[in-house]
């Protein structure tokens, strides 16, 4: 089976605004950092690819590190704790670096329609249906969210490290370098907790035009791809949730997973 | 097992199960724009400072417009400029749910050279403070992260898309010596009961081994000395443990001293040791709670004191209760031991068992 023919829905060209959840990415002072650059890196919550800079929180850290090359060991991405940016880290700009964050979000509780825009907007349907199966379609939801991201800077070579799998809970894996990928489409693989993630409601949005999301669904082998036409900084992101634990004071554990990166323009 | 006896394990164990909630609840994510209020005889003033592109972009957004990017100090004022006039409908500013009209100014816009200096804007909002009023509720939309608003020597954290809540104007006078100790000896008592129930649970562990008192208070006593150490020296910074490091071996020793109740029954020599290792463990735990809770600056010794004995009362609480619904009642019955400790001991050791597993996939 192709990739094209795998993909379950076509990426569509429709405005999507976030309802009520936030996303989470990396957002590097500079994409295509130069040789030995002390590059503060910052960590973002926001909509539509607009956000605030988050103070770096150690206690809610458990990844943040800097990959230099496929084999290459990670490096801490240093900083102090209670400002920003949430880290700084040393790059050589010779090869694709890949920035990856893990760490605890927080809680939250959201009315029901609310919560059911929310998950309307992010794929999320089959938690609705699984919802109204419980009863508990007209309650508070309540949701403990944790955060993964990516960021991918852009080097004088590419590296097999954008393709690197990190163990993240929820992962978002690209084909190849897409920062050194002029072609007009990107594809790759989600995975959640290291098994690809079938349904996945994958969805991108263009620094510069954040307005305007495209996205598609993973099929049964977590593989998607979307057109990303345009050169330009883009923000690759999904959403999945499990039931919280019985022990678990929330209703629901969602993983959010984003990818940043700079996509040359199309020769 | 009489049926009274059976039910009344039962509900003990469902009353504990029921508020197995999660073992920290974190907040929401705190970004770093900031609101300060300030009152006067016949006028309010705001500050809001924030990040000056995301701010300018969310006006953009709102518009319908694409947002701009990489703008330098000159167009991001040229811009907010342009766009002052639609501020005040994104800002609700209410006194006693009377909605107030609202002046905005841009006040100042920094974007230092350094990469590692923040860019921001400081925002002018003003207007009349109607006689008498006593509460006031805000809300601006376009902060989108969690933030704190200053008001009359207060802190309160806004979250975004939250309704904004009547704030007073006029706080009381500040908390007395009694009140804060009432305060944190509350705190530390409901951080055993209802909030800790994995506290609850290895107190429970202790409390099983045997049905003696001696060995019941050396074994409380080791507890009670060793989380009090780690909770000051953890306070005072002398010791320090990530909390993925702590709460999994918190629930580790759960699953330990109720293991080791299905094999002895009586205090081995190292179990006083080994509950003083855990102790230290759980004071630990305690630590980072009453970090996350914050202390006064000017009651500090007070309030941890007050913290630690409603902990003490929490786990003296659970300790009665185990005594009045089982110890009491039942502890000479031949059937105590296999019918009672021997599947108790299995559940909390079980339940030990899986709160390390999660947490140590979790933390």
């Amino acid at each position: 089976m192709t990739l094209r023919a795998a993909v379950l829905v076509l990426a569509l060209l429709l405005p999507i605004r976030c309802a009520t959840a936030h996303d989470f990415w990396i957002e590097p002072a500079s994409y295509r950092p130069g040789a030995g650059f002390a590059l503060p890196v910052n960590l973002m919550v926001g909509e539509l690819f607009t956000g605030d800079a988050l103070p770096r929180d150690d206690s809610s850290i458990r990844l943040f590190a800097l990959y230099p090359g496929l084999t290459a060991p990670p490096r801490a991405v240093i900083g102090t704790d209670g400002i920003t940016p949430g880290g700084t880290v040393l790059v050589d700009g010779a090869r694709t670096a890949l920035l990856a964050f893990s760490g605890a979000g927080g809680v939250t509780e959201l009315p029901p329609d609310r919560f059911t825009a929310y998950l309307r907007s992010h794929g999320l349907e089959w938690v609705e249906v699984e919802q109204k199966a419980r009863g508990e379609e007209s309650e508070t939801a309540r949701e403990h969210f944790h955060r993964h991201a990516k960021a991918l800077l852009t080097a004088a070579a590419p590296d097999a490290v954008a393709g690197r799998v990190l163990g993240q809970t929820l992962e978002i894996v690209p084909d190849g370098d897409p920062t050194q990928d002029a072609s007009p489409s990107f594809s790759g693989r989600i995975l959640w907790r290291g098994e690809p993630l079938a349904g996945c409601l994958m969805i991108a949005r263009l620094y510069s035009d954040p307005l305007n999301a495209l996205q598609s669904r993973s099929d049964a082998a977590g593989r998607f791809s979307l057109p990303l036409a345009q050169g330009g900084v883009w923000l690759l992101q999904a959403v999945w949730m499990e039931r919280a634990g019985w022990f678990s004071g929330q209703d629901w554990e969602s993983h959010w997973s984003s990818l940043t990166f700079l996509k040359p323009e199309p020769r | 097992m009489t049926r009274s006896a059976t039910g009344t394990w039962i509900a003990l164990l469902l009353s504990l199960l029921a508020f197995c909630g999660p073992g920290s609840a974190m907040a929401h994510e705190i970004g770093e724009s900031r609101v300060v209020i300030e009152t006067g005889a016949a006028r309010w003033t705001a500050r809001i400072t924030t990040a000056p592109t995301p701010f300018l972009n969310r006006l953009e957004l709102a518009a319908g417009q694409a947002p701009s990017r990489g703008l330098n100090r000159d167009q991001i004022t040229a811009l907010l400029a342009r766009f002052l006039p639609d501020l005040s409908r994104h800002i609700t500013v209410a006194f006693d749910g009377t909605p107030a009209p609202t002046r905005i100014a841009l006040e100042a816009v920094e974007m230092p050279e350094d990469p590692l200096l923040p860019d921001y804007i400081v925002l002018r909002v003003d207007g009349v403070l109607p006689a008498g009023a006593q509460t006031i509720s805000w809300q601006f939309d376009l902060l989108k992260s969690r933030h704190a608003l200053l008001l009359a020597g207060q802190t309160h954290w806004l979250d975004p898309d939250a309704p904004g809540a009547a704030l007073p104007l006029h706080p009381g006078p500040p908390p007395t010596r009694p009140d804060i100790a009432g305060q944190y000896l509350w705190l530390g008592f409901i951080h055993i009961v209802p909030d800790g129930p994995d506290h609850v649970l290895f107190v429970l562990g202790l409390v099983l081994l045997t049905t003696r008192l001696g060995p019941l208070l050396t074994q409380v006593t080791a507890f009670t000395l060793a989380h009090c150490l780690t909770l000051f020296l953890a306070l005072d910074g002398v010791v320090s443990l990530p909390s993925a490091v702590v709460e999994p071996l918190i629930a580790l020793s759960i699953a330990y001293v109720a293991a080791e109740n299905l094999f002895t029954r009586r205090l081995t020599r190292w179990r006083p040791a080994l509950v003083f290792a855990f102790g230290l463990l759980h004071g630990l735990g305690f630590a980072g709670v009453l970090q996350e809770l914050g202390l006064p600056e000017e009651h500090r010794i007070l309030a941890l004191l007050s913290f630690n004995l409603g902990i003490e009362a929490g786990q003296l609480v659970v300790i009665a209760a185990a005594y009045g619904l089982l110890l009491h009642r039942f502890k000479d019955r031949v059937w105590y031991r296999p019918r009672l400790t021997t599947p108790a001991s299995l559940g909390i050791a079980g339940i030990g068992l899986y709160w390390t597993v999660e947490r140590v996939f979790t933390l």
